[in-house]
């Protein structure tokens, strides 16, 4: 949902200047609106993975988990498929009944998977947390994990859900309470070839890892998308 | 003083603003903070792709994207998820290509072992907002090693330059007491200069490549790219938008003759074709094509509860020729 009053830019033709005096009808409708507005929409695509064709790159086409692949895993335990970023999540601020809180951007996400013999289910767990914490974390059942399973072999995208409260067939989101525990600091540079310097970030990877009934039957990755949303 | 960048976005109270009543210094401050935020939050240049692509032992393997940078960037991070064959070996990686400098990197081979993190920085020589090609090479000694993904984003900055390129604004000047002044990069006029610059787009909407490898063609009939169209959702710009604009190009040769690729839209049906005649490679011009913009009133963004998917189709010259194509690469140019 939008956080700006009027949902959209408004380009007023008005500029600021020292002869032109300016309301705060100007400051709510031009300045705040626009720059909420751009701070909306300054969500980001953070993963946009689709597969080739086997013909065309001449590689099978999709991920597998190694572990399961070759045979060695147990069944419905979940192995890695495969990990994007890391990278940093976009955490905003929000005001509701006089508290502020702090708060991740939603993520949309959408996997295509495939069981490799059409009979066995294979589940794919996506979500976001810092890479250390993919091992443990694709256990959690909490709304930055999506899950979605399938028993067919024929490529297309799954439906699933998030595994918390919201039961979002669409989105994932990280709790707000992970928010501070997953915040770092990162270094860089305080200007183009300058002194070294830090920022705060709350660097995430988009880790799809994903299990199997049968031990013999193959999860297979397709497709992965994931893209922040601002969303209330 | 320099413009200091906030780690969360910050949220001006808009219940403070009342038509007619004066305006508060927490309002201007708070409106300063979520300038600079815009500036120097960075975008994400190339979401994740997966190129599944095999590096040769001893062949380093270039991977060519596309897309217009930001003009407040001045560092950019690249993350490789990369698997071997053999345990305990190494790959070196640079961006860009052929002239960044190496930097090694174990790698490991089995799911269950902790996957060490490839990341990269590339400091960059200039602050630019320009349409170029973003590259990374990564070459390995021993083994043949799977490169598994690839994204690269813009480091967020600490802190923006009072200049065209930044547009860092000195919060100091918003606070309480303080005089108010027509300046650049001070007061509350530079609000509405950094709000009149501000570039927040999400700059890669979609990419794909096969590195040093090519996707070919040589019958003049289409062949599809991907095994299901990916989806894209371009940002909301205009209260009455519904679509959004964006630019893309291909890496791509002809060994002789006419080749094209087709982008075409699943939601709007929407189709653009690029046609090309070069036979060494480079990217095309650019071109711009319609996707569906975010619906800012649904839970999940998406217009209608649809998903709008981007697929692209190859058509070769034919006869005894080959069209060859490395990468394609979609990005928010608007």
């Amino acid at each position: 949902m939008s956080s700006s009053p009027l949902g959209g830019r408004l380009l007023t033709g008005v500029s600021l200047d020292g002869l032109t005096p300016i309301g705060s009808g100007y400051v709510r409708d031009s300045l705040l609106n626009n720059l909420t507005h751009y701070a909306d929409e300054y969500a980001q695509v953070r993963v946009a993975a689709g597969f080739a064709a086997s013909g065309i790159t001449g590689s099978q086409g999709y991920l597998t988990p190694p572990t399961i692949a070759s045979g060695v895993a147990r069944a419905d335990d979940y192995y890695r498929v495969a990990e994007f970023g890391p990278f940093p999540i976009t955490v905003t601020q929000r005001t509701a009944s006089n508290t502020t809180r702090n708060s991740a951007y939603r993520m949309r996400v959408r996997i295509a998977g495939t069981s490799s013999d059409n009979v066995h289910s294979v589940t794919f767990r996506a979500f976001l947390s810092p890479p250390s914490d993919a091992a443990t974390t694709v256990y959690v059942d909490d709304d930055h994990v999506f899950q979605a399973s399938t028993t067919s072999s024929t490529v297309g995208w799954l439906t699933g859900q998030s595994m918390g409260l919201d039961a979002s067939t669409t989105t994932i989101v990280i709790p707000e309470r992970l928010i501070g525990l997953w915040a770092t600091n990162t270094a860089t540079l305080a200007e183009l070839a300058g002194n070294p310097a830090s920022v705060q970030q709350v660097l995430v990877n988009l880790n799809v890892w994903a299990s199997s009934t049968n031990t013999a039957t193959v999860p297979h990755l397709h497709a992965v998308y994931a893209a922040e949303y601002c969303g209330l | 003083m320099t413009g200091t960048v906030p780690f969360i976005r910050p949220a001006p109270d808009e219940s403070l603003i009342r038509i007619g009543q004066p305006v508060s210094a927490v309002t201007f401050d708070a409106l300063g903070g979520l300038a600079n935020w815009l500036h120097g939050k960075g975008a994400m240049l190339v979401p994740g792709v997966c190129p599944e692509r095999t590096v040769v032992k001893t062949t380093p393997e270039v991977f060519r994207f596309r897309a217009k940078t930001r003009s407040s960037a001045i560092q950019r991070v690249w993350a490789l998820q990369v698997r071997g064959t053999v345990a305990g070996a190494s790959v070196r990686i640079r961006a860009p290509a052929t002239t960044g400098t190496w930097s090694p990197y174990y790698v490991a081979t089995d799911s269950l072992l902790a996957r060490p993190r490839l990341v990269y920085i590339e400091d960059l020589p200039i602050r630019s907002a320009t349409e170029k090609e973003l590259s990374i090479e990564v070459e390995s000694s021993v083994q043949n090693v799977t490169v598994e993904a690839i994204s690269c984003y813009e480091q967020d900055r600490p802190s923006l330059a009072a200049d065209t390129d930044d547009r860092g604004i000195d919060r100091f000047t918003l606070g309480s007491g303080q005089p108010m002044f027509e300046l650049a990069y001070d007061s509350v006029s530079a609000i509405y200069n950094s709000m009149n610059a501000a570039d927040a787009r999400r700059v890669g909407i979609l990419h794909w490549t096969m590195g040093d490898g090519a996707w070919t063609r040589v019958t003049a009939s289409s062949q599809n790219l991907f095994q299901l169209a990916v989806p894209v959702l371009a940002r909301k710009l205009a209260r009455s938008a519904t679509t959004g604009s964006v630019k893309w190009s291909a890496y791509c040769k002809t060994t002789g003759g006419t080749a094209s690729i087709k982008a075409t839209s699943s939601h709007s049906g929407v189709n653009d074709t690029l046609s090309f005649t070069n036979t060494t490679y480079a990217w095309s011009t650019a071109r711009s094509f319609t996707i569906d913009g975010e619906d800012i009133t649904a839970a999940d963004g998406r217009k209608a509860a649809s998903w709008d998917e981007l697929q692209f189709a190859l058509t070769g010259p034919g006869g005894a020729n080959t069209a060859s194509v490395k990468s394609i690469s979609v990005w928010d140019d608007s």
